[in-house]
């Protein structure tokens, strides 16, 4: 007969051996890490147009899997997999996005050479009224819109918050050269004062994407309440 | 007889230091604002790629996780809310680049079709020269 203290021994070998052969939830989200950085990496196209992302991906895959094997908690080993799983796609989203502006580049050169082929042509379009070449090939993203209004100023210097958020605005524009940014502005102010102290701040936005290596070209300013007409005036004043 | 410090059992008085020292273990962790913040810039940054209009769930992700990280900080579970308010900043980060490719193939899909219909325009004897 087995003596009670071997049955408990037994007992907890046994749950121990159990405790041992599940998957705990760490691992799991270890897995799928696992499997989201090996599919970036069996493609082609990230290796090659993504590897920097690629790396960060591995690196944050290998922080993870130290993390598990020194036992640390699991919502920690959890976040670390998550984290290698998102950057796994980022490369993907990179690689694919890469690929899709390289292919821009070819058609706009197929278009230029066609263009240049073609100039007769071109010519006779152009007399029946169809937009110019230029227009017609070049389909720019859409543009940037940054409201003035929902920017915090002192007198006319941008706070914190808003030179990040200025910031932004130039990285997409820098990451992205056929893109322009719009600044939106109440121009309808009765007070020549706040006129006045709206286009100052207009203008320190302005020199804050110059600053950065915009092209002045690449930003406008129109009217966000006021009509039309008057939009135009100021953006005329205002533009160099 | 058991201790007694002016009318409280020594078992009472347990139970409150053990909440007071919960309570300090959740005020360990610092409310998280820089996560907060970067996620909520992050967000900014997908809007502005149009990426309500190309990956939608992506950017609901992303919004539900920062929301969630909110929640927890009103909760006082900094560090939850910290875990959380960087898986939001990933995952507007996604967004943000799958947005910009979708926006980027779409327009080479059009500039495509331009030039296929400048070929066919441009072609020997499509003008019935």
């Amino acid at each position: 007969m087995i003596r009670p203290v071997a049955g408990l021994i037994g007992l907890v070998l046994a749950a121990t051996v159990v405790g041992c052969g599940s998957v705990p939830a760490e691992h799991v989200s270890l897995d799928q890490a696992h499997a989201a950085v090996e599919r970036a990496r069996g493609a082609p196209r990230v290796r090659a147009l993504a590897a920097a992302e690629l790396d960060h991906a591995e690196v944050a895959l290998e922080r993870a899997r130290t993390a598990a094997e020194a036992r640390a908690p699991a919502s920690h080993v959890a976040h670390l997999a998550y984290a290698a799983s998102r950057q796994a796609t980022l490369a993907e989203a990179h690689a694919a996005d890469r690929v899709a502006q390289a292919e821009v580049d070819l058609l706009q050169r197929a278009l230029d050479r066609l263009l240049a082929r073609a100039p007769e042509d071109i010519r006779e379009n152009r007399a029946a009224g169809e937009p110019p070449p230029a227009a017609t090939f070049n389909v720019p993203l859409p543009d940037l819109t940054l409201d003035l209004s929902e920017l915090s100023f002192e007198d006319a210097d941008p706070g914190g918050e808003t030179t990040t958020r200025l910031d932004q605005v130039a990285d997409l524009l820098i990451g992205r050269p056929a893109r322009k940014v719009s600044i939106a502005a109440d121009f309808d102010l009765p007070d020549p004062v706040a006129r006045t102290l709206m286009e100052r701040r207009i203008e320190t936005v302005r020199a804050a994407f110059l600053r950065r290596g915009i092209d002045p070209s690449r930003i406008s300013v129109h009217a966000d309440a006021a009509p039309e007409g008057r939009a135009v005036t100021s953006f005329e004043r205002l533009a160099p | 007889m058991k201790p007694q410090i002016e009318g409280c059992s020594a078992g009472r008085l347990t139970m409150v230091a053990l909440a007071l020292l919960a309570l300090a273990g959740c005020a360990a962790a610092p409310v998280p604002h820089d996560a907060l913040a970067a996620a909520e810039l992050a967000l900014d940054r997908a809007e502005m790629a149009g990426a309500a209009d190309h990956v939608p769930d992506e950017l609901a992700r992303a919004q539900a996780k920062l929301e969630a990280a909110q929640a927890a900080i009103r909760a006082r579970a900094h560090e939850d809310a910290r875990l959380l308010a960087e898986q939001a900043t990933m995952d507007a980060r996604v967004a943000e680049v799958e947005a910009q490719a979708a926006q980027t193939a779409a327009t080479a899909d059009r500039m495509r079709a331009r030039l296929e219909q400048q070929h066919r325009r441009l072609a020997p004897g499509a003008d019935g020269r």
